[in-house]
């Protein structure tokens, strides 16, 4: 076999090289067995992870605790639907994601007693808009590098939010709202049900409308995407604004949930949610992926985590389970890639 | 109308030296107090964990790659050499620091050049989990240092303006340009991140200088971690917290490129050192961190629009054929 140059895999490069079969049938066997790990991995992972869950504990089969797992995960969950249209579009990853959870929670619960929570509620979200609008205009547009301008975007934002709190707790203080956020609907939490009919019409975008159709050959083939006439820098433009609608999404749910948040209350989300992503098995570099495929990493997630408690390790544990799941999802999927380039 | 495009490349590649200066006038007219030897080694002692752990950033992204587990071995680092001190001694126990942010870059370093996983992904991954090993050393809590002294002497006086600490600094980003910019192994390192092909089909192993770099940046992450513990005689889990964003900000305002290839030791370090300087003079005169943030935020997008603007990519591809031309001429001269 001639050798064949290997693709870049710099952090702005990566994806998809056009798959090369191989002369011999039991390469070409290998090959595809690699491509069905690849494109089905994690949802044989999500299955692997129930089954070990329920062997490792009999309380995690209780209705209960499987709320609680889809509670835990359902706010860093809006965020990973957004992640998912920009790493679709190929715009990598939205790192403003955290602060715009931040600005949009604090002036959701700040401007509660001026103009009522449907009114503070409906700014909180034009704000995470406007982030996303902006960021996109300048990815979009201007073809900036994304993960510098949505850092600096963030940086902006987090500095919006400490000077609206002048670094106080916000509180809210409207009771219907804040029994919204804590509260359930037929038995399952709000914040849940929020999650689902998010990422169920995220979903319906990506895979039923033109406009998602558009997302993943903008994401797929930039130039050809372009050629074809598809307006690919007015998608690039709508995935960051769809990020940031989750963002403020996910800003207001937290703000519902807890009645009191600071300018810094979603900084730790920011990498969460594109961790969801990457374990769902979308590639950040654009062109393949779904919102189904994320939620299966965040719920994979949420599950490890909820085990961690459940057998009594501590509880910092969960944090190297998270970045070990991540790890094997990353690696399963790049080397299965490389088999199937032969 | 000819002359703007001009003029605007002249200020995107000499910007740091502009905004630099420019800071420094701001800051010396504003707050006279600002130009005396104490402010002067305050702001250094500051900078100097970000000095180093953007000169280890500077080697990572020159080679076309990104490391965003700098935040979280920085604090393992500090974690590590603190709480060792009982059992090892001061120094000993900062080497162990040491020692563990270059396991962490070694592990990020394999991950990315031998099983060939987007470094933006197995970094992502190896931030967190060593994250969550920092928090697990003091189950979420501080510990306190055994040596009060030391702590008290890597910040002290040296020469009015410097200290142990900025020294180690300084001496961080001179070598780190000398490499870069006189030796053949700085050269590889720009090839390899201009274009991992052409690095490998003209012969360089690419792989061991990517390993090289990232254990580099783990190991200077963990310098810039135990440097600041020990200067605070604490470690903490969340030390390290914001230090991708302000670091990578940082970086970028001096000049370095996320797309490779593009940027030095010495442009990094001196955005930095931009960075405290306008964080100090905010901090001296009062004005509110918002507006601080919302400055560098703006500054930092002004930036990647310029960039983009000014097709930072063409630039990129013509200095690109420059070092590869000087590159053949020097394989060309050993061989003969």
């Amino acid at each position: 076999m001639s050798p064949m140059p290997e693709p870049t895999h710099g952090p702005m490069s990566g994806g998809e090289a056009a798959v090369h079969p191989g002369p011999q049938t039991a390469g070409r066997q290998a090959a595809r067995t690699s491509e069905l790990v690849r494109r089905n991995g994690v949802f044989i992972a999500l299955l692997v992870v129930l089954v070990g869950a329920t062997l490792a504990s009999p309380a995690f089969l209780d209705a209960s605790n499987i709320l609680n797992v889809l509670r835990a995960v359902a706010i860093v969950g809006v965020m990973a639907v957004g992640q998912t249209f920009v790493a679709i579009v190929g715009g990598m990853a939205d790192l403003s994601a955290g602060a715009v959870v931040g600005l949009s929670a604090v002036v959701t619960l700040g401007l509660q007693s001026a103009l009522g929570p449907v009114g503070a509620t409906v700014v909180g979200l034009s704000v995470g808009v406007t982030v996303g609008l902006v960021n996109g205009m300048l990815v979009g547009r201007f073809r900036t590098n994304a993960i510098v301008t949505t850092i600096g975007a963030g940086v902006v934002v987090n500095g919006l939010a400490l000077w609206y709190t002048a670094g106080n707790t916000m509180f809210g203080g409207d009771d219907a709202f804040h029994a919204i956020g804590t509260g359930s609907t037929l038995g399952i939490p709000n914040i849940v049900v929020a999650f689902l009919i998010v990422a169920s019409a995220a979903q319906l975008v990506l895979s039923l409308t033109a406009f998602g159709r558009r997302v993943y050959s903008t994401g797929g083939n930039y130039e050809a995407a372009r050629a074809s006439g598809i307006r690919v820098r007015r998608v690039v433009l709508l995935a960051f604004a769809i990020s940031g609608l989750t963002g403020a999404t996910a800003g207001i749910m937290l703000a519902a949930l807890l009645d009191q948040v600071n300018y810094d209350s979603g900084a730790g989300f920011t990498f969460s949610s594109v961790a969801a992503v990457a374990v769902g098995g979308t590639s950040l570099f654009g062109g393949e992926g779904s919102v189904v495929r994320t939620i299966v990493g965040v719920v994979i997630i949420g599950i490890l985590n909820n085990i961690v408690v459940l057998v009594g390790l501590p509880l910092n544990a969960q944090i190297v389970v998270t970045g070990a799941i991540i790890l094997v999802a990353v690696a399963v999927d790049s080397l299965t890639r490389r088999r199937v380039r032969g | 109308m000819k002359r703007l495009p001009q003029i605007l490349r002249i200020i995107e590649t000499e910007r740091i030296y502009l905004l630099l200066a420019l800071a420094i006038v701001a800051v010396v007219i504003l707050e006279p107090g600002f130009a005396n030897p104490l402010s002067v080694r305050g702001v250094l002692n500051q900078a100097a964990p970000s000095l180093i752990v953007a000169t280890g950033l500077t080697l990572v992204l020159i080679c076309g790659q990104i490391d965003l587990s700098i935040g979280s071995t920085l604090a393992l680092a500090g974690m590590v050499a603190i709480s060792l001190q009982p059992e090892l001694g001061v120094w000993p126990a900062a080497l162990a620091g040491i020692g563990a942010g270059v396991l962490v870059g070694l592990v990020n370093g394999v991950l990315v050049a031998y099983a060939r996983i987007a470094s933006i992904l197995a970094t992502l991954a190896s931030m967190i989990a060593v994250q969550g090993i920092a928090l697990t050393i003091a189950d979420r809590n501080t510990v306190s240092g055994i040596d009060i002294g030391t702590s008290l002497w890597i910040q002290s006086s040296i020469a009015t303006v410097l200290s142990p600490t900025i020294l180690a600094a300084l001496a961080v980003v001179i070598s780190a340009q000398i490499v870069l910019s006189q030796t053949a192994v700085g050269r590889t390192i720009y090839l390899i991140g201009g274009s991992d092909n052409g690095g490998r089909l003209s012969g360089i192993r690419t792989e061991r200088y990517l390993v090289a770099a990232f254990a580099a940046c783990g190991g200077l992450a963990a310098g810039a971690g135990v440097l600041l513990s020990l200067g605070l005689n604490t470690g903490s889990a969340y030390f390290g917290e914001s230090t991708v964003f302000t670091v990578i900000a940082a970086v970028v305002i001096g000049g370095t490129s996320l797309l490779g290839a593009e940027g030095s030791a010495l442009r990094s370090a001196l955005g930095v050192l931009f960075m405290a300087i306008i964080g100090f003079g905010f901090a001296m005169g009062g004005i509110p961190t918002f507006i601080l943030q919302v400055v560098t935020g703006t500054i930092l997008l002004g930036i990647v629009l310029l960039d983009s603007y000014l097709g930072l990519r063409r630039r990129r591809a013509w200095r690109l054929r420059r070092i590869a031309v000087q590159h053949e001429a020097t394989a060309e001269g050993t061989t003969a």
